[in-house]
């Protein structure tokens, strides 16, 4: 039996971030409950609805016994945690799941955690809170349109040791407006201070995707544009993390990504290392080793196709070998401890380009990659260019 | 047919003040074509033509009139282009008519054009026909326009005809005034053959066609023919005239105008301004024309390597068709291989350009547009350089002369300064400055076309808000204390982007270019330089800062198609740079030498 990785896509917010580049959106409460309903509904026919539609593309996760549940978004923590409960219950049912080392981790904005719904959440199985903190500058998160302020994060943390959860990872984003060396400094040395078991952080992506990014592509200075760091100044931020982290005991395992002994983010690294995993919600997306699908984003369209018991799935495609090369590589590599080129070039013999070997010859030469017989991973002081690598290296 | 029922004429006009469509009215009021088979513009038949307004080729066209007398007349319509690039093609047209309608927009007034085709039209002796257009505009002030045709034509405007060709208004007047004024053409039938050339296209099944205006003499099918120029002996295998549509005849006689296909190959051998005459009766040549020389030259590459033989096949067809274009190959350090093209001005470059991405579908670098230098060498060799890569070293120039041209332009008198100032800083000489009017003025300039060629015409249209025009001719080679710039990335010289540009603007532009280059090259793995140099001299520094960030953010539940898409995109975006060194240069960047002088502007 195989292992999947499950991923419940709560697509709500309170309000949306300024920086948000995902398909989220805010709704009214009155909504909450029958997107769940829906979600649990999809999980259990699912089956059902791909053979309906005659997709073979799920065929081999029908059996996978599940060793990872990731409840993200939007802002999951905003729902009735009877709702979540339902939604893991339906997941449980469903599939095999496997006890040993089981992560089921939920996304949680801290101004909207109790005590009570920490506890309901541990009851319902969920072992790992995602902690989207972002900074503890209260500039910073105003300018951002978060809606929690430094003091939350602090409270939202105590709430949750105290209920007992030990495994909780703190989001912080360099790059947010207003952000300078010394405050960004202050968020890393105050996330540090509270140890949690892991840490995320980004870099603001400046795109078409969010209000902030579009302001800035525009010149515009709505949404505090003017006020976003360079990206000399984001690229010293995250390097001074990565600096950081590295000395407080916290092992980067992946560009963005930093762990404890012992926790590094098991549904994650299903994504960087082409494991498959099953999503589920508006927007959710699906990957079985060979097909890549993904639910229809706008909400109302999903539960519509629900209803009527039609397969919600608006993208499918099929995962060529050439691009699947350019995954291996790039999804790899993103892992600091990179690829083994060896098993790659055996199973890609066909797609792989023959001056492979001469280009990553040169990313070494240009200090961008390390090689170590078949091994190559990033080089850790460039990783905030780890784009060029990927780029040089895709066909 | 007798040519005393023959008229031949063109129109002539600044570009948008009507011509185009007057000749669309003309045709539709003889029958030529039917309202429902005229599209708008009938004789701009190019798509570019069509899309950008403006008139590329000459063509003439035969119209049959019945006159208020009851009589017949052949009126052959040689239509004329707009542009100042293809004035040219004016001269010939003219060459084939008695007559010419000169149209003028009723609330525009004369522009440089007006004036220089009437001149052109004057030198040529024909009958001019004054008509005022668009007189149903609001703006319309005809006689404020007329009292400019007599004071700046010097030509009686009192009875000129006011119409408007959109709505058809008084377009009859225009024919029947065409009947009486136009002289038919003289000439005599029974002696020897002499046709001139005006025009000729490339058909793809019947090689070139030739557009003659028979001067003396007939021509038939199966007659032997000959070109003057070379020789040549040739039989007609077919004769006609436009309707639009073509119609075969079975003659063409002294004073008309229409086609000769005869087996004929290459356009080139048709040369426009050559004279066809009878083999068997040799007549001496009609005057012909001065060859048309390029003016502006730059290279053309492909921006994928494998497109370059592409690329020569779609510039061999783009000559077949257009005798001025000129092509040879060359290959450029940083470029690879591509052609250093010949164009008779901006927009004519502007035009093959747009025609090989469009209908060839060719990505294409072009280098910055230069002029053919006359360079004297210290050992008193003369040279003609169109490239300033191919610049002799320093040491070894005695002299650099560059062409100049007269520059007429006609303005309203509120941007008469900032028009004199763009001319000085243009290295311009003031020949002429006389108010049209109290309110217009026309000024003559004469500027180096090294300059004409940056950006001129578009800073001129922008500080005048559009109502300067323009019309220029090239008047010869001026001294000038010239260097060559080069442009240094990382060290390498990019032949690419040298230009050439007088000493005293020398560090200004080296700056600016520099300044431009560095906004335009996106940053790179590695910190280089970004240098102006005349000779080993740096005049001018800028650093191309090494890229800090490219990472990927957040991954959005598993949302790996939307990274790979992003990395595809970026992958793209590198293939379509040029790299040099190893420095990622955009497209763009190489056409920044272009809008040097503009830059202070932004």
């Amino acid at each position: 039996m195989r292992p999947v990785g499950i991923y419940i896509q709560v697509p709500f917010c309170q309000t949306k971030c300024t920086y948000c580049n995902f398909h989220t959106g805010v709704a009214p409460r009155a909504a909450y409950a029958p997107y769940a309903r829906a979600v649990e509904r999809e999980i259990r026919d699912w089956r059902a609805m791909f053979a309906t539609a005659h997709l073979e593309s799920a065929a081999s996760l029908e059996s996978a016994f599940v060793d990872t549940i990731y409840l993200g978004g939007g802002t999951p923590s905003l729902f009735d945690p009877a709702d979540l409960a339902r939604i893991l219950e339906a997941v449980r049912t469903q599939f095999a799941c496997a006890d040993a080392g089981r992560e089921v981790t939920l996304e949680a904005d801290p101004e909207t955690i109790t005590p009570e719904k920490a506890a309901a959440w541990l009851a319902a199985g969920v072992n790992r809170i995602s902690l989207g903190a972002q900074s503890f500058h209260d500039a910073e998160l105003k300018a951002a349109g978060r809606l929690h302020r430094r003091a939350d994060i602090f409270s939202a943390i105590a709430q949750l040791r105290s209920k007992g959860f030990d495994n909780i990872t703190l989001d912080l984003i360099a790059g947010l407006p207003h952000q300078t060396a010394a405050s960004w400094q202050d968020s890393v040395e105050e996330a540090l201070r509270l140890r949690p078991e892991h840490i995320s952080i980004y870099l603001f992506e400046i795109d078409e995707g969010s209000r902030l990014g579009r302001e800035l592509l525009a010149g515009g200075t709505r949404y505090s544009a003017a006020a976003v760091p360079t990206d000399d100044a984001m690229a010293d931020s995250y390097e001074f993390a990565c600096e950081r982290l590295s000395r407080t005991g916290y092992d980067h395992y992946e560009i963005s990504n930093w762990a404890l002994p012992g926790f590094r983010s098991r549904h994650n690294l299903k994504y960087w290392r082409r494991e498959p995993y099953l999503g589920f919600g508006a927007g959710a997306h699906s990957f079985d080793g060979h097909w890549r699908w993904a639910n229809a984003h706008d909400p109302a369209a999903y539960a519509a196709a629900i209803e009527q018991a039609r397969l919600p799935v608006e993208q499918l495609e099929e995962v060529t070998p050439k691009q699947a090369l350019n995954e291996e590589l790039f999804l790899g590599l993103r892992q600091l401890e990179g690829i083994d080129l060896a098993p790659i070039e055996a199973q890609y013999r066909a797609q792989i380009n023959a001056d492979i070997g001469a280009r990553i010859e040169e990313l070494r030469a240009q200090g961008l990659v390390e090689r170590s017989g078949s091994r190559v991973r990033l080089a850790s002081a460039r990783l905030a260019v780890s784009n060029e690598v990927f780029v040089a290296l895709l066909d | 047919m007798d040519s005393r029922f023959i008229r031949n004429f063109c129109i002539i006009a600044h570009i948008d003040h009507g011509k185009s469509t007057l000749a669309d009215r003309l045709l539709e009021l003889t029958g030529a074509l039917s309202q429902r088979e005229m599209t708008a513009q009938v004789l701009d038949s190019m798509d570019l033509e069509k899309e950008r307004g403006i008139t590329i080729k000459a063509k003439s066209i035969r119209l049959h009139y019945r006159a208020s007398d009851g009589q017949e007349y052949q009126l052959n319509l040689i239509d004329t282009p707009g542009h100042v690039d293809f004035s040219y093609e004016v001269s010939r047209a003219l060459s084939a008519c008695e007559g010419a309608l000169l149209v003028v927009d009723a609330s525009q007034g004369v522009e440089a054009q007006t004036v220089a085709n009437t001149f052109l039209a004057a030198q040529h002796n024909l009958t001019i026909i004054p008509v005022i257009n668009k007189i149903d505009l609001p703006a319309a002030r005809p006689d404020e326009v007329k009292a400019q045709m007599e004071s700046v034509l010097a030509l009686p405007a009192a009875d000129a005809l006011a119409i408007s060709a959109k709505s058809g208004l008084g377009v009859e007047k225009v024919l029947a005034a065409v009947v009486t004024s136009v002289p038919p053409p003289a000439g005599a039938a029974e002696a020897p053959l002499r046709a001139l050339i005006f025009d000729s296209w490339f058909d793809a099944y019947r090689g070139a066609v030739v557009q003659v205006r028979v001067v003396d003499g007939c021509l038939r099918p199966h007659q032997q023919i000959r070109l003057c120029s070379n020789n040549e002996v040739y039989e007609v295998e077919s004769l006609g005239a436009l309707t639009p549509k073509p119609v075969v005849l079975e003659e063409l006689s002294a004073g008309e105008v229409g086609f000769v296909i005869a087996n004929i190959k290459r356009v080139a051998d048709a040369r426009v301004g050559d004279t066809l005459i009878e083999a068997a009766r040799p007549a001496p040549a009609l005057p012909g024309f001065e060859a048309i020389k390029p003016m502006v030259f730059a290279g053309l590459y492909p921006v994928q390597a494998h497109h370059y033989e592409a690329l020569r096949d779609a510039l061999g067809k783009l000559q077949l068709n257009d005798a001025a274009f000129f092509y040879e190959p060359e290959n450029s350090a940083a470029l690879g291989f591509g052609f250093r093209c010949g164009f008779l001005g901006l927009l004519h470059m502007e035009i093959v350009q747009e025609r090989l991405e469009r209908e060839f579908g060719i990505d294409l670098i072009t280098t910055a547009p230069s002029v053919r230098y006359r360079i004297t060498t210290t050992g008193g060799e003369v040279l003609e350089v169109d490239n300033p890569t191919k610049f002799p070293s320093p040491s070894q120039i005695a002299k650099i002369e560059e062409p100049v041209i007269t520059a007429m332009i006609i303005t309203g008198d509120d941007s008469v300064g900032a028009i004199l100032q763009l001319c000085e800083e243009k290295r311009g000489v003031q020949k002429g400055f006389e108010y049209l009017s109290p309110a217009r003025v026309m000024l003559t300039y004469e500027l180096p076309l090294n300059e004409i060629v940056l950006d001129f015409y578009d800073r001129l249209k922008s500080i005048s808000r559009g109502y300067a025009s323009l019309d220029y001719h090239l008047a010869g080679y001026r001294e000038g204390d010239l260097v060559k710039l080069d442009v240094l990335v990382g060290g390498e010289a990019v032949d690419a982007l040298t230009l050439v540009c007088h000493r005293e603007l020398s560090y200004e532009r080296g700056r600016e270019l520099v300044t431009r280059l560095r906004k335009l090259i996106p940053r790179q793995m590695f910190e280089d330089p970004l240098q102006a140099a005349i000779g080993s001299r740096v005049i001018a520094r800028e650093t191309i800062s090494p890229i800090r960030k490219n990472v990927l953010a957040k991954c959005y539940g598993g949302d790996i198609t939307r990274k790979r898409k992003l990395l595809e995109k970026q992958k793209e975006g590198k293939r379509r740079m040029k790299r040099v060194g190893r420095v990622d240069i955009p497209q763009e960047a190489f056409l920044a030498v272009l809008k040097v002088a503009s830059s202070s502007e932004e």
